[in-house]
Order: C-alpha cells, then structure tokens, then sequence
C-alpha cells in the first residue's frame, strides 16, 4: 500500500493517479489524496460501497469530472484541457447505466466511438467508412451479438445484450486503457458473470488494462488481478484477491455494518 | 422521548390540525372580489345582463325585440343560403372568349334596368340592357377552397422555417451546450422577445414590409413559432439524459457529436410533436392573420365581412371550420403513428 503513496511517473504504467483530491460544492470530500498506477493488461478492481469515490475517480480519470488537485496521466500523456480530447479516444469507457442512446441502433452506438475523428457531415449523417462498420459488426459478433440485434434500436435488447454493446463501443478505438464504472450493477447474477467474463476476455486480447469498479466482493474475487479498495475517498487496500481477507473487507466496507455487508457480499 | 419511541405513544394532546382556511386566503379573495368589481365597472360590464335579459325576455315574448336578437338575426338571415356559385359579368373578365368557357360553367343573360343620367337633357333616364354572366355552380366553394388551401400552405412553410431556425437557436438557448454565457442570455432574450409579439402586431408591420399577401403572413407566423419551438426545444435538450452524453463524451467526441448522437436521438419523438403541435396552431392562426392583410383565407374573410357578403363570409367560415377538424384529426393520426 505504501509504494502507491507516492508513485514515480514510469513508461511502463498505462495510468498514473497521483494524489487526486475531489470535494463536491455543497458535499464531502469523495477523493482524499488517491494515487494509484495500473500496469498495462492488468485487470483492476475498484471495490467499495456506494459513495466510496469509485465513479469520481474513474470519471476524473478521462476529464469529465475535474479534479481539485493532482494529476492523470494516460499512457505518458498527462491529463489537461489541451489533451483531453486526444486522450479520451485512447481510453475506452463502459458505464453503469449503459450510456447507450436508446433510439440508436446497436452498430450505431458502436459506431458513435469512432466520432471524434470525424468530419461533421459524417457525424450529422451518421455516415460511417466501410472499415468502421466492418469493424463495429466483427466487435458485435465477438461480444456475443446476433446479427438480427445488430440493426434495431438498443432499446429493445436486454440488460446484458446492452452492456456488450456497451463493451463493444469501449473497444472500438483500440484503447490501451478501458475504464468500467460498475458495469454490471443493473444485471442479474448470471448475466453478471457472463459480462465480467466478457469485458476481461476482450481486455485480454485487446491487450489493455482495465479499472473496474465493482461493489460486488466476489465478483471482485474472480475476475480481478488486484483489487483496489476505497473508502471514503482513501485507498484502504491494494493487492491480490488472495489477501482480501475478511479484516480488509471490514476496513473497506466499514466495522460497523460489517456482518450486514459480509453476509450480503458473500450470499 | 426514548420511552415514546420504544412504545409508539406520543402525547398528542397539544398537537393542532391546520385548518384548511387561514386568513391569507380570506383576504386574497375580497381583495380579488374588490378588484374585479372595479374592473366590471370599468368595461361596463352591467351591459351583458341588461342585454341578455332584453334578449332572454323577447325569446319568450315580453318584448318585442333585443338588440342581440336583431343582430344575430339580420346575420343568419343574410348568411343563408350560403355562396357557392360565382356570377361573373362578363364584361368584367378580360379577353372573354364564350367558345371556351370552364368546366361545368354556363352563360346567363339577363335583362338589367340601368339609370343613367342622360348628360344632354340632364335628366335620369332608365335603359333596359342585356347583360351576360359567367356562372360557375361551384366557383366560389372552390375559390375559398383555394384560399384554405393557402393558408395551410402557409402554415407549412410558417413551420417549417419556424423547426429550422429553431434548431440551432435552441442549441445556443440550452444552458449546457451554449459556446457561451453571453450568447446565451442573448439567445433566451430573443426568443422571449418573439413569443412576446403576437402574429397579429407583427404581420401589421411585415406588410408594410413586404406587401400584402402570403409572405408577410408566413413570415409572422414563423416568427412567433419560433418564439415557442425554441424555448421547448432548448428544455428538452437540457432535460435530456446525461448517461449517454457522457458516454459519447468519454470518447473524445465534442459539443456537436454529443449532441447529435446523445440529445437528438432522445429528444427527437418531443420535438417532432412539439412541431405538429406548432403546425396546427399555425393553421388556425394562418385563417386570422389574413384580417390584416397577410394572405390566405383571413383576407378574402376580411374582405366580404367589410362588404356585408355575409352568405360569402358564411362559406368561408363553414370551410375553415370544417378543414381545421379534418386536419385536427389528421395531426392526431400522423402523430400517433409518429410517436
């Protein structure tokens, strides 16, 4: 834990957090001095409870929720009004809620990740080369799509057809670095697991990194390398899930509701 | 306080029900009573029960005569039967050429008594003439017709102008998507501006501007829509779901791909009712904005009133009745489908 505290800036890490702090206006303090670095193609989880500053961070880490201080740095190039734009096409997100456009289709949702390079009447027209749309089908396809949901709007699929469309957006550009903001909070267990499994398969031959945020614990013990905890805007445990023992998860999720929280996670 | 909460008893002996009526309700009701009472003194509202009561009593026979009686009376008589046909003195259509007359059309000649005063022995002397007249059985149901079909013919372009300008006005009048806060506030101020003329007063001037007719009307029309379609579109874009903006955002995409692909996709089934809403209202205003000249069937309306052609008048107002209910239930059955 304490070689996370101060964390030189090498090539090596795909994303450097260094002491990122983040007070609401009217709220608490969700980041308190977090720093971190994610090595390329591992799979991390952030874990904690609701308000634990996971989606702040994750947020901050692409620009859409500013931070008061500290710094990101992505693959060597540091965070700032002048990059972000540059940046935010190396990383690929995937969202609580999906962040779909419902009226969209799902190869146009993929889609829309490739707009940043493009001209406006392509935007405007939703015109899209032949290469992106060849693109957009072959990731649908990996992800476990049937070509009959491929053209009607994403509105009609279901929770877990949603998010691989999600996924699928995430991985359009490559990316080096895919953010997920508790991807599978909406889902059922076992679309759960199928969603996991598919985010750290695609992350696996993608060769990219992951931060994921999860409340889940034994989600968590699956599918990550490491786990990172939060709590209250502090970094309370980095490591393995082999030393994620039942005193971490006190630490991560609070003493006091401990056996409510246990007991639920572990059920 | 702790015993109360484990037993579920609380002393409720000095608790009181607010009463339904406090005395600011009171006072807001005589002061409202007070104001109008002025207010109907002023506008000499005791005229509409005198003369309802004139009219009430002559319906039942212990008067003679009301003055809204004679009024409505003189009106209907002379709005029945209604002008369908349209006579024409031939002498009045240029190059007339009676070997091809219209379709379903005929001549009549008349025998027409005309005094004219005889310049030699300055005396009215009366001459019998033969005059021709154009009659088309159905020449002025279809002329008004016509001139319905203008008017909704200006209601579409009225709108029409009124969704494209609106477009990117509202893009500037939403506070998240605004390229600034200047624009912004210039943006909103116009578009309250606009609402706040009425197509009436604002076709008064575009026909100074631009002449009587059509354009002027639609010109007015588009105007005060967009006054309207505007300040909605610009809600419905702030109102939008942020999950997927953020998600086109998180990609590196900028103000207008978030836009088209993250807002438009969702507000698009509101703004499309939003426009047939605008469209329908354009047509039952396009029927009175002719009164001031601007084209359509408000005109040819405002024209046969002030000739007392009140079975002329009585057409036109059986045809904008009956066109606004067709398209009334069209709008509803294209929105339907649409949304």
């Amino acid at each position: 834990m304490n070689n996370t505290r101060s964390c030189p800036i090498g090539p090596q890490a795909v994303l450097t957090v260094d002491a990122a702090c983040k007070t609401f206006a009217d709220g608490p303090t969700v980041l308190d001095s977090v720093s971190l670095r994610i090595e390329p193609g591992s799979f991390c989880v952030l874990l904690g409870a609701s308000g634990s500053g996971k989606t702040t961070l994750l947020r901050s880490v692409i620009g859409l929720t500013p931070l008061d201080a500290g710094f990101i740095d992505v693959g060597g190039v540091k965070l700032s009004p002048r990059t972000m734009r540059n940046l935010r096409r190396n990383v690929g997100m995937v969202h609580q809620d999906f962040g779909l456009s419902a009226r969209l289709t799902a190869a146009q949702n993929v889609m829309a990740g490739t707009v940043p390079d493009l001209p406006m009447w392509r935007v405007l027209f939703q015109a899209y080369s032949k290469s992106v749309q060849d693109r957009a089908c072959g990731l649908l396809a990996h992800v476990g799509l049937e070509e009959g949901h491929v053209n009607r709007p994403v509105s009609g699929l279901s929770g877990g057809q949603k998010q691989r469309v999600g996924i699928a957006r995430a991985l359009i550009n490559f990316p080096k670095l895919i953010l997920a903001d508790e991807p599978v909070a909406s889902l059922d267990p076992q679309t759960a697991q199928d969603v996991m499994g598919l985010l750290r398969r695609c992350a696996e031959e993608q060769g990219a990194a992951v931060l994921c945020s999860l409340h889940q614990i034994n989600l968590s013990r699956t599918y990550a390398d490491r786990i990172i905890g939060l709590r209250e805007g502090r970094i309370v445990f980095d490591g393995p899930p082999s030393q994620l023992s039942q005193d971490m998860l006190a630490r991560i999720f609070g003493v006091e509701r401990e056996g409510f929280s246990l007991s639920m996670a572990v059920a | 306080m702790s015993e109360s909460a484990v037993t579920g008893r609380v002393d409720a002996a000095h608790w009181r029900v607010r009463p339904a009526f406090g005395w600011k309700t009171v006072l807001t009701v005589v002061v409202a009573f007070v104001l109008l009472s002025v207010s109907a003194h002023r506008i000499e509202l005791h005229r509409l029960s005198s003369q309802l009561g004139e009219f009430l009593q002559a319906s039942v026979g212990f008067k003679e005569s009301s003055q809204i009686g004679r009024g409505i009376g003189s009106v209907t008589q002379q709005m029945y039967p209604i002008a369908i046909a349209e006579r024409t003195p031939v002498s009045l259509i240029d190059d007339f050429d009676p070997a091809r007359l219209p379709l379903f059309s005929r001549l009549e000649t008349e025998r027409v008594e005309e005094s004219a005063l005889d310049p030699e022995t300055m005396q009215m002397t009366t001459t019998t003439v033969e005059k021709t007249f154009l009659v088309e059985p159905a020449g002025y149901l279809t002329f008004t017709l016509g001139k319905m079909l203008e008017t909704v013919e200006m209601a579409i372009w009225a709108s029409l102008f009124a969704v494209l300008m609106s477009l990117p006005l509202s893009w500037i009048a939403a506070r998240n998507f605004t390229p600034h806060s200047a624009l912004y506030a210039i943006a909103r101020s116009f578009i309250s501006f606009l609402r706040a003329v009425p197509e009436l007063i604002s076709a008064l001037f575009l026909v100074l501007a631009f002449g009587f007719g059509a354009i002027a009307g639609i010109l007015a029309l588009a105007l005060h829509s967009v006054g309207f379609l505007a300040k909605f579109f610009a809600e419905e874009i702030e109102a939008a779901d942020k999950v997927p903006q953020d998600a086109v955002r998180a990609t590196g995409a900028g103000n207008f791909a978030v836009l088209r692909l993250a807002v438009l996709p969702q507000v698009l089934p509101s703004y499309t009712a939003l426009s047939f809403y605008i469209l329908d209202r354009n047509i039952r205003m396009g029927t009175v904005i002719g009164l001031v000249g601007a084209g359509g069937i408000g005109q040819e309306l405002k024209g046969r009133y002030d000739m007392f052609q009140y079975d002329h008048v009585a057409t036109i107002l059986l045809i904008i009745f009956l066109s606004v209910l067709t398209l009334d239930a069209l709008a509803a059955k294209i929105r339907h489908k649409l949304i």
